[in-house]
Formats: structure tokens, C-alpha cells, sequence
């Protein structure tokens, strides 16, 4: 299992208020705001669920 | 009769901890003294001392660093390390015959826990350029976290540029967690203080004078900022920009009791996004600052003109030229 970034995931969990999401996206490399922002949602529905997706677009706009 | 080879427990001796001070500076024989802690060290730097060199080490105030880049070389994470740079007289008004020779270096603290002062009369701060043409460079990166920076004027030198970057970037960069306070920014920066993904910092007593686009900025298409305190600090005539300008979504910050002054909205001129702008951002909590504009209905140069509210912010009192607001700015 990849080893992710434990400062980044803590910024990223804090940012969406969300673990899972932010475990999964960290993983996947999506680890900044800005990362997330530039990605599309297509790349970003590999790793979360809708619901998810939802938020994080909601949150990173 | 006891039995041979007994060890009799025999009483721990305890040296008291004994400080003898630096010649010459009183209170560096207090235990409790300027040091972050016990263990700290303090490094002296003075570019105007005779014959200074960074061939030293810097613990002697009589013998001091000529550079603040050699004295982060000396300092450990968190070992409550402090650098003391003492005042110049390079500031644009003074004397300029005694001691005129600026900080001029564009460093990077990567060091955890440092706290990096300025020790100066007066409450402008010691002197520091940039060094790189064009505007290019910065005068201080921060890339740990647990700093304070204190006591500085930036200005002078090569024009432009920014004064100090907090720069998080989860990678080797992890500048947050510090203190800004007790310095100027004045008209040959163009951008005070920086931020990049960078949180729980304080940025307080401050003054940015006529800083040519900036004076505390997140730029747009970064990760944001969050988690800020930024108050007491007094804005002059950022024009053309903004005084505050957090953007990529910047959350949970506190703005408050600062003061911006900004002759275009005074004077009732366009002035749009030059006092608070916090587009795109959530939860920010924006307070009983003093605004040189007026309350909604001009339209031009009016509090919805100067300031941008995040989507979920709340802006309570701010102080408007007739009175105090009770919305978020539009």
C-alpha cells in the first residue's frame, strides 16, 4: 500500500472534512487544492463516489 | 557489620544550571531570558560592525555574523534558536553616515522554531532589501514552521519583489505555524507577505505602506490559506490591487481591528477588491476592521466595491466612513 504524506493528508482531511476522501485522493496523488482544482472530475471519480466529488468540488471551487 | 562490596546509595549530585551571561549584554545570564529555551542560541548579526565576517560563530554580540543566511546555517529545529540583527541606519530618512549598510539578502529559513528579530529603536523595524532586479526576488522564504519574524522594514534596494513567503508545499516546504509582527512593508515592495497553502500563522502590528500590489496575498490558482489571524495592522493606499487579498479558496482565516486606508474609495472613486478579498473562500470570520469607504449604495468606490466576501463568510462591524456594516460585502 502506497505511503502517503501524513502532513498532506492532515491538510486534506482537515480542507474536506472528509478521511476517506482525503485518504483516497492524497493516495492518488490529488494532495493540494490546486491539484484537485485543476484536475478534471473525471479523473478525480476513479478514487471517490459521487457524494464525494460533490463535496470536494463544493469545498475546492 | 555490613557485608563488603556494598554500594551504599549515595545522593545524585545535581550541578545548578549555571548561565554566565555574555560580557557586556546584560540579562544573558538569566535562565529565563530572551532564549525560546534553555538550550537555545542566540546568533548576532550586524553587517555594520567593524571588520565583521560569517567566519565566526556568531554567539559573541561583539563579534557578530555580517549575514542572516550565515546564522540560519547555525541554527537547529527547534532548539529555540534566536537571531538578533541589529539596527542600521539605512532607512531612507535617517543620517545615512553611521552604520548605512542595509540587510540586503534574499534568504530561505528552513529551520523549525526559529525567531528571527530585528532589533531597533523605533517601531519602523530594521532595514532590509531585496536584492534581485526587476522585482524578481524575496527578501525572506519560510519553509518550517514554528518561526517568528519581527522587527523588519523592508525596503530599499532593488525595488519591487516580495518582503516574506510562507510556502507549503507538503513536500520540502512546510512554512506555517509562524508569527509576523512589528513590520514594515513600504512602497518599494511590491508584495508584503505571501502566503501558499500555508495555515495557523499570525500576522499582527504590522504596516504596509503603499506596497505596489500587495499586502497580505494568496494568489489565485494556489491551494489557499486557512486557519489565519491577521489583525492590527494598518494598510495604506494599496492601490490598484488589494490590501488583503486571499484567493483559491481560502477557509476559517480571522481578519479583524485591521485599518485600510485607501484614497480612491474615500474619495468615492473605483476602487474594486483594493480593501478585503477573500473570492472563493469559506467561513472566514471578518471583524471590526476600519474601511475607508462607504456603506452600500454608491456603488463606486462603496463597501460591496472595496470587499469580496467568501460564500459562507460572515463580516460583522466592520467601520465604514458612515458607520458600521451589517452584511457581507457583495
Amino acid at each position: 500500500m502506497k505511503r502517503i504524506n501524513q502532513a498532506l493528508y492532515g491538510k486534506m482531511k482537515t480542507k474536506l472534512r472528509d478521511a476517506d476522501a482525503a485518504m483516497a485522493l492524497v493516495r492518488a496523488g490529488f494532495d493540494t487544492p490546486k491539484k484537485l482544482r485543476e484536475a478534471s472530475d473525471k479523473d478525480i471519480k476513479e478514487f471517490v463516489t459521487a457524494d464525494q466529488l460533490a463535496n470536494v468540488r463544493a469545498r475546492i471551487s | 557489620m555490613p557485608a563488603a562490596n556494598i554500594r551504599w546509595p549515595v545522593p545524585l549530585t545535581r550541578l545548578n544550571p549555571w548561565y554566565p551571561g555574555q560580557m557586556g549584554v546584560p540579562g544573558t545570564d538569566n535562565e529565563t531570558g530572551l532564549r525560546t529555551h534553555t538550550t537555545g542560541a542566540i546568533f548576532y548579526v550586524d553587517p555594520n560592525a567593524p571588520g565583521v565576517s560569517d567566519g565566526r560563530d556568531g554567539t559573541d554580540p561583539n563579534d557578530p555574523l555580517q549575514t542572516i543566511a550565515a546564522a540560519i546555517t547555525k541554527c537547529q529545529h527547534y532548539r529555540g534558536d534566536v537571531i538578533a540583527v541589529m539596527m542600521n541606519g539605512a532607512w531612507q530618512y535617517a543620517e545615512g553616515a553611521n552604520y548605512a549598510t542595509s540587510i540586503a539578502e534574499e534568504v530561505t529559513l528552513n529551520v523549525a522554531g526559529v525567531r528571527l528579530i530585528g532589533i531597533n529603536y523605533s517601531g519602523v523595524g530594521v532595514p532590509w532589501a531585496p536584492v534581485t532586479a526587476a522585482g524578481a526576488g524575496t527578501c525572506l522564504t519560510i519553509t518550517q514552521p514554528d518561526c517568528i519574524v519581527e522587527g523588519f522594514a523592508f525596503q530599499g534596494g532593488a525595488p519591487g519583489g516580495r518582503a516574506i513567503f510562507l510556502n507549503w508545499d507538503g513536500g520540502p516546504s512546510y512554512g506555517e505555524n509562524s508569527v509576523i509582527r512589528h513590520c514594515l512593508f513600504d512602497e518599494d515592495m511590491d508584495i508584503g507577505v505571501q502566503l501558499e497553502f500555508s495555515w495557523f500563522n499570525v500576522i499582527h502590528d504590522c504596516m504596509f505602506q503603499e506596497c505596489d500590489t500587495y499586502g497580505i496575498y494568496q494568489a489565485a490558482g494556489g491551494s489557499g490559506c486557512a486557519y489565519n489571524k491577521i489583525y492590527d495592522n494598518y494598510f495604506v493606499d494599496i492601490r490598484g490591487t488589494g490590501a488583503i487579498t486571499l484567493l483559491s479558496g481560502s477557509d476559517n482565516n480571522q481578519i479583524y481591528r485591521n485599518t485600510i486606508y485607501n484614497g480612491d474609495a474615500q474619495n468615492g472613486a473605483a476602487a474594486t477588491n483594493e480593501g478585503i478579498n477573500i473570492t472563493g473562500g469559506n467561513e472566514n470570520i471578518v471583524h471590526q476592521n476600519v474601511l475607508s469607504c462607504l456603506l452600500p449604495v454608491p456603488a463606486v468606490g462603496d463597501y460591496n466595491d472595496f470587499c469580496t466576501a467568501g460564500g459562507t463568510d460572515s463580516w460583522n462591524q466592520n467601520y465604514c466612513l458612515n458607520g458600521p456594516s451589517t452584511t457581507n460585502p457583495t
